[in-house]
């Protein structure tokens, strides 16, 4: 969702998203694995869910931090890059560059193997008809639900997602209606980094923590953000699940080493059906 | 009676979008509150690029302007829009993936209160778009747009707007509806000053007109001096647009 | 060719470094076709994120095409034991066919999906090639690849060999793609560049000249896989991941100055000389640094990228007469800041034209 946000806002494909993702799970593995415990708040664990309060913590370094990130790749690098002009193309490889030097830094600082937020097994329980679901799973559920409802409220609701949705239709006319675009931008950078964090966090409760595993996740999220239509917060819920339940059901046919395929079939197939996504509105 | 002081005063204003190369030329303009100022002339003109400079949209440029009495060169447009012009451009001039009453609330950004009151009288004087404020503005026809555009550059009470070619691209019919809305916000209290491709109607409503060619000023009169001067008709009027169009420089009318 | 290059890591001797010139020489002059078969994609552009996907191909195809029949735990297809010409020439069809498979659905469309399209056929085919058993031996990946004319030559001649071929190749294709680029062809592709619309207008159909340079320009990366693969005797799924595969090559055309053939050969000298440098200071750097080479240096690649995009987006070599796609179309109002002025006053001309 953070990523439809900045294609869609600031016109900027963002090819670190994956990877911001990344430092968003490694800045709350920091907080949740030794260093955060030995400040004395990694205990506990909330029911039969896997973390306790020093998940939430790392959550919200992990946010912060991520969306420090973004507006100062925003600061540093896209503002001047707007201003001497070039287009998308040059946002595109500039965030492909960003995107190879954080992964980068993850691997200098954390190193290149995985890890896991907390050890063990966390054993699932059974739900209607014998399905095994992990209670973390409704968590992850409930949370990117919850997610959703706040970036439409957000977008939709408040006068500066209007103004952000604004900035994104028509930057000129933004601008001549005393709309401080400068603002919006950053503002946009700042959501989308802590959505991106949220994200990563989730992913690295539901997998495991590794360097790579945010740029991994970079085809699935285009694919999700392209069928919901670039832009819409709903439709990249939408896409979201419909990508990733493809990748899973498809395993019922196909080797599972083929699973990183999907989205990019799926990306194929919409682009050639609907190219402006399922739920993409006429212009 | 007090003197009659102008709203808008440009001097010596010369200015372009590349740096060296000038698209107007030492252009001096005055608009008083009580009147429309309609710019005419042949394409390439520079009657945009001029209009772009009053709001403060040109990258460069040189001269002197004043607004209200304040000397406003070189500011930048949200400051012209904070201090009361409203600016409508000829192309993109509505947001249109936002409803109708969402481009209101944007062009109202810059307002701290009375938002929604604003909202309201705005709305008052288009009757079209009062009676479906949550239309998207992509599904509005083009005069309907132009009107939304309008009404939005109206949500910060400006004394003054600068409309890019409202009417282009418009049916007679619709053009004659647009030109009214505009003389009734006029009338209310607005100053405006306009460039116009459907001259001869134009200069109708205009109490003022300038004709310029390559970057200056070649007539000033008013609309109905323009409209009976046999050198415009005859130049511009009659004629396709810009087509032969052979004033010498300091003719008079 | 990391190996290769690690292996000749001791520069102590003389005849240390000279085969490590050798190696780099032709390790570079591989990777400066693919430079510029991205260059003559890139200067319509065509986003190519996945120069890798093409790279693989041409590798895989000419390597199964070639090698002989497989044997004992080996599985894979063909194995006919062709011609390495042969495998040569169907790593440039297979390059084109990828290509035209991709180009169809996405070249239509908006920029950015042709990017991501193509970053995705890197990844897929990756995961293809690790996972389908029987098809290129899967992660093992393929061994005992033939050298072109290997048998013919004696002793430990052979990198000469090696280096001559990537060479003459590089050559031929330097001289392909100026040519081309200077043909009616190569004119039309710049004017579609500076201008789609102005182009379409003037009844260039756009759609098929870019699908053209497309298509040559995964030709040639289809071919540079071809050279590597016979060069290095061993190819797997790994030896073409993004981060080699792609955006190093895109860091050299940056480096070098995008639409200059030239740039993009000095970019790859350059940008190959810092990379495959790398390991052979890495002995003498203190531990701390020494350890953490390897991530410095892709840290190094993405702000090589970024940089050059700040601070000199033509490149080292700057394109003559022309304005590159990196530089700025005109100024900007630097409080404004949003680069769709020119674009809209283009538009804003266009709508000015009388009405028919």
């Amino acid at each position: 969702m953070g990523l439809t946000l900045v294609f869609g806002v600031l016109g900027i494909a963002d090819f670190a998203h994956g990877d911001k993702m990344g430092w968003g799970m490694f800045l709350a593995f920091f907080v949740v694995s030794s260093e955060g415990a030995n400040l004395g708040f990694a205990g506990g664990r909330f029911g039969s869910l896997s973390f306790g309060w020093g998940l939430v913590v790392g959550l919200l370094v992990a946010m912060i931090g991520v969306a420090l990130i973004s507006v100062v790749l925003e600061r540093l690098v896209f503002r001047r890059l707007r201003v001497t002009g070039g287009g998308f193309f040059v946002f595109a490889i500039a965030s492909l560059g960003m995107s190879i030097m954080l992964r980068a830094v993850i691997q200098l600082i954390w190193g290149p193997s995985n890890f896991r937020f907390t050890p063990g097994i966390h054993p699932a329980i059974e739900v209607l008809g014998g399905i095994k679901v992990k209670p973390d799973q409704f968590f992850i559920v409930g949370v990117t639900f919850l997610a959703a409802v706040l970036l439409y409220w957000l977008l939709y609701r408040t006068r500066f997602g209007k103004a952000m949705r604004a900035t994104a239709d028509n930057p000129g006319l933004a601008e001549a209606s005393g709309i401080d675009t400068n603002r919006i931008r950053v503002g946009t950078w700042i959501i989308a980094g802590i959505f991106g964090a949220l994200a990563g966090v989730m992913l690295g409760l539901q997998a495991e923590v590794r360097f790579d595993a945010g740029f991994r996740l970079l085809l699935p999220l285009f694919a999700a953000v392209i069928l919901g239509g670039i832009g819409n917060p709903w439709g990249a819920l939408i896409g979201g699940l419909t990508v990733g339940i493809a990748q899973e059901v498809s395993t019922e046919w196909i080797n599972t080493g083929l699973k990183p395929g999907i989205p990019f079939v799926i990306v194929i197939v919409v682009l050639l059906l609907r190219p402006r996504g399922l739920f993409g509105q006429q212009r | 009676m007090t003197e009659r002081r102008p709203l808008l005063q440009v001097e010596a204003f010369s200015g372009g979008y590349v740096d060296g190369i000038d698209i107007i030329h030492e252009v001096g303009i005055d608009l008083y509150r009580d009147e429309i100022l309609t710019i005419i002339g042949p394409n390439g003109a520079g009657k945009s690029t001029l209009l772009k400079a009053v709001v403060g949209a040109l990258p460069f440029e040189r001269g002197r302007r004043w607004f209200t009495g304040e000397d406003v060169s070189g500011w930048s447009t949200p400051r012209m829009i904070a201090s009361g012009v409203g600016y409508v451009p000829q192309v993109d001039n509505v947001f249109t993936s936002l409803s109708i009453r969402e481009n209101l609330e944007m062009g109202g950004y810059m307002r701290n209160t009375g938002l929604r009151e604003r909202i309201g009288e705005v709305l008052a004087m288009f009757p079209d778009l009062e009676s479906r404020p949550n239309e998207r503005a992509s599904r509005l026809s083009g005069g309907q747009r132009q009107m939304l555009a309008m009404a939005r550059a109206l949500m910060l009470d400006p004394v003054m707007l600068c409309l890019d070619e409202p009417t282009a691209a418009l049916s007679p019919a619709a053009r004659g509806e647009l030109f009214a809305r505009i003389y009734k916000i006029h009338m209310s209290g607005v100053g405006m000053l306009m460039v116009e491709q459907n001259a001869t109607e134009a200069l109708v409503w205009s109490d003022r007109a300038v004709v310029m060619v390559d970057g200056e000023i070649a007539l000033e009169g008013t609309g109905t001096e323009m409209l009976t001067s046999s050198e415009v008709g005859r130049a511009f009027l009659g004629q396709a647009e810009g087509e032969g169009f052979t004033i010498e420089e300091g003719s008079t009318l | 060719m990391e190996q290769l290059l690690v292996g000749a890591i001791t520069l102590v001797t003389f005849d240390g470094a000279v085969n490590w010139t050798v190696g780099f020489l032709t390790t570079v002059a591989i990777f400066a076709i693919l430079a510029l078969a991205l260059n003559i994609q890139w200067s319509v552009g065509i986003l190519n994120f996945g120069v890798a996907a093409f790279f693989m191909v041409g590798a895989y195809v000419s390597a199964v095409l070639t090698l002989p029949a497989p044997e004992g735990l080996e599985a894979y297809v063909a194995g006919w034991g062709l011609p390495i010409p042969v495998g040569w020439l169907f790593a440039m069809v297979s390059g084109a066919v990828l290509a035209l498979l991709l180009g169809i659905p996405t070249l239509r469309l908006r920029d950015d999906f042709l990017a991501i399209a193509t970053i995705g056929v890197a990844a897929i085919l990756r995961s293809i090639a690790n996972s389908v058993e029987g098809l290129v031996n899967r992660s093992r990946g393929l061994n005992g690849i033939d050298g072109f004319l290997e048998d013919e030559v004696q002793g430990g001649g052979y990198r000469w060999v090696e280096l001559a071929i990537a060479l003459v190749v590089l050559l031929a294709v330097y001289w392909l793609v100026t040519r081309a680029t200077a043909s009616p062809w190569g004119r039309t592709l710049r004017a579609i560049r500076d201008n789609e619309d102005t182009a379409k207008a003037s009844g260039k159909n756009t759609v098929r000249f870019r699908m053209g340079a497309f298509i040559l320009g995964a030709m040639l990366m289809g071919l540079a896989g071809a050279i590597y693969a016979h060069r290095s005797g061993t190819i797997s799924p790994l030896t073409f991941s993004d981060l080699l595969g792609t955006f190093f090559v895109w860091t050299m055309l940056i480096v070098g100055g995008s639409g200059n053939h030239r740039g993009a050969l000095l970019g790859a000298v350059v940008v190959g000389f810092f990379w495959f440098g790398t390991p052979l200071i890495q002995e003498s750097l203190p531990d701390w640094l020494g350890s953490r080479v390897f991530q410095v240096r892709q840290l190094l690649i993405g702000l090589l990228i970024v940089v050059f995009l700040l601070w000199r987006p033509q490149g080292l070599l700057a394109e003559r007469d022309r304005v590159s796609r990196f530089v700025s179309q005109g100024p900007e109002d630097s409080s404004g800041g949003h680069g769709s002025r020119w674009r809209r006053l283009r538009e804003r001309a266009v709508a000015q034209l009388p009405r028919s």
